[in-house]
């Protein structure tokens, strides 16, 4: 306009910035608190460190002048910015559920299809708060604006998201209602977390109700008690606050993108009770189990434990955890849910968590007491082998270092997922290894024998002892089948050595993986 | 008083009740044992009370998160 001032420029700028923070206005902010939620600024400032968010695009969105002249300003309903956690560079991004449910206005589209390219082109950890459904039927644009569909070249939406998870850390919390693309994008996640309070849903109670005939809310469809176990995400928790500690503390572990190592922290014992008491943790009565979240306080830093899906596959744990400072992976046996053997689910949680670590140069440290993969009809059901093939063979090719600490069983297929070649081996005095348990492998090969015996019941556990013997950690020693045997109190000191000389090799293993991580 | 029922965070066999009605129970003590895959498991009470009814028997085969105890907090 030709005789506008400089000056009414930089007002015009200032005041876009005013109204660009307003998001859907005072009253839909007052509801979206009703509701127990906050605001995706909010979140955002919450899941980042204190003043360290520097938005991208608060410009965005459209505008029109009220016939009075006064500029009418509508934001964009997506957030997105540069951001630090933990002092290290991030983006963080989400939708603003006051405007439109979350449901992209035209402007709040092109932020959101930017997110992860901002991601990959910064090589940042990606940051995620959800709570939207996604594309209205009436397009970007609202019931009276039908869109354009997309042109052929347009790039696929989900591309950016899957480069990205081969590229920087992921990370994704549900926040409130999720379905519809933000359920995808959410689920294209290293590591996703939900509130008590959050849903999410492929579709919704009304599509649902409309497609199958099946009258459901949306707790019932994609509530927390379904997904804690479903394996769709990582963790429950109980708020928003507690989703942004998690993320940060996950984030902690890892590099910013895959081509630097992890960072390091100050190393920090654990606890000397916990420490002392791994020398007798282990009954000698070898159908009693014992706590191994326990042998995992004694051996890694106080702390530093930070262990992912524990309610999907719960008879393996994974974790991340820090030895000596270092980061590293924790895959171990939890002998309390069927005795550790490898079920459909805890494998399809360790084929992802195997890769996890691979991605990102992470360590791997295991706790093996593994009888081996699950056996009954229900196993058979779940096709348990072909998910347990997946996690031996992303094991089976993981360059990053292991070292696995044999605490009781070490059995049949189910073994070979605690050791690709070259794992640096320590084994407990309690450690017990060969094809199959004694009590199984007795019974078939020496029925005949026992069913003769005058008193079977003594026979078989007169063999079960004598198997009991070969399958002695001295036997398997002697056999140069470990690098040695410890006393359990020597565990961390073992560890800390190895993890001294096997680190620097990841230095030279930087950049992109050889296989694509799939969510 | 305010009832609780526990349920087994475990699936498995129930093999014994280490508990009856009326005694104390605090929260972290063992109170039933399971098993499976050859394995004894004890069940671990998530909250202190005095025990009000056992809802299962030794022999039972429970499924994870079946209730398996009542207990009564004051």
């Amino acid at each position: 306009m030709a005789d506008e001032q400089p000056q009414d420029r930089a007002a015009e700028i200032n005041e876009r910035r005013r109204l660009g923070k307003l998001q859907g206005g005072d009253e839909a902010v007052r509801k979206q608190h009703a509701r127990g939620k906050l605001t995706i600024r909010e979140r955002i400032l919450g899941v980042l460190d204190a003043e360290s968010f520097s938005e991208i695009g608060p410009l965005a969105g459209s505008s029109e002048r009220s016939d009075a002249g006064e500029l009418i300003f509508t934001p964009a309903n997506f957030v997105l910015g540069f951001g630090r956690i933990g002092g290290r560079r991030c983006i963080a991004a989400g939708e603003d559920f006051t405007m439109n449910a979350g449901s992209p206005n035209p402007a709040g589209l092109r932020k959101s299809i930017y997110t992860e390219e901002v991601a990959l082109r910064y090589r940042l950890p990606l940051v995620r708060l959800h709570e939207g459904s996604g594309a209205s039927i009436t397009g970007s644009g609202g019931k009276n604006a039908p869109t354009l569909p997309e042109p052929v070249y347009a790039p696929n939406r989900f591309e950016s998201m899957a480069r990205c998870l081969n590229a920087v850390p992921v990370v994704s919390a549900a926040l409130g209602a999720v379905a519809g693309l933000p359920a995808g994008r959410l689920a294209a996640s290293h590591y996703t977390v939900m509130t008590r309070s959050a849903q999410i849903l492929a579709g919704g109670p009304a599509l649902v109700e409309r497609a199958l005939g099946v009258k459901v809310t949306k707790e019932e469809l994609g509530g927390p008690d379904i997904h804690a176990r479903s394996g769709l995400v990582d963790d429950v928790v109980e708020d928003e606050k507690a989703a942004f500690e998690r993320i940060r503390q996950f984030l902690s572990y890892l590099p910013h993108n895959v081509w630097e190592l992890p960072p390091k922290a100050p190393p920090r014992d654990p606890l000397a009770e916990a420490a002392g008491a791994l020398e007798t943790i282990v009954p000698s009565n070898r159908r009693r189990t014992y706590d191994v979240r326990k042998v995992m306080d004694g051996i890694f830093d106080q702390f530093s434990i930070f262990e992912m899906g524990r309610r999907f596959g719960p008879g393996q744990i994974t974790a991340f955890a820090r030895l000596c400072g270092h980061s590293v992976g924790v895959f171990a046996s939890d002998p309390r849910h069927y005795a550790g053997s490898l079920t459909a689910e805890g494998a399809q949680k360790v084929r992802r968590f195997v890769d996890l670590c691979q991605l990102f140069h992470v360590p791997i440290v295991t706790l093996v007491d593994e009888p081996g993969f699950m056996i009954g009809p229900e196993a058979e059901a779940a096709a348990t082998i072909r998910h347990g093939a997946a996690a031996l063979a992303a094991v089976a090719l993981s360059t990053v270092p292991w070292a696995s600490v044999i605490i009781r069983k070490s059995m049949g297929l189910g073994a070979y997922a605690h050791k690709p070649t070259g794992t640096f081996v320590l084994a407990w005095p309690s450690a017990e290894s060969g094809a199959i348990p004694v009590e199984g492998g007795v019974a078939i090969a020496f029925k005949r024998e026992i069913d003769a015996a005058p008193d079977p019941g003594a026979k078989r556990a007169e063999l079960e002892e004598q198997f009991a013997t070969l399958q002695s950690p001295f036997r398997q020693a002697e056999a140069f089948a470990f690098h040695d045997i410890i006393h359990p109190v020597e565990t961390r000191a073992r560890l800390a050595e190895w993890i001294d000389m096997a680190g620097p090799k990841l230095a030279g293993e930087l950049g992109p993986p050889r296989f694509g991580f799939r969510p | 008083m305010s009832e609780t029922t526990i349920r087994a965070e475990l699936a498995g066999r129930l093999l014994s009740f280490s508990v009856s009605e009326g005694d104390l129970l605090e929260a972290g003590q063992d109170f039933a044992l399971l098993e499976a895959m050859k394995m004894e498991i004890p069940l671990t009470s998530p909250a202190r009370g005095t025990v009000a009814r056992l809802l299962r028997q030794p022999d039972d085969t429970l499924a994870e998160g079946d209730p398996v105890m009542v207990i009564v907090s004051a």
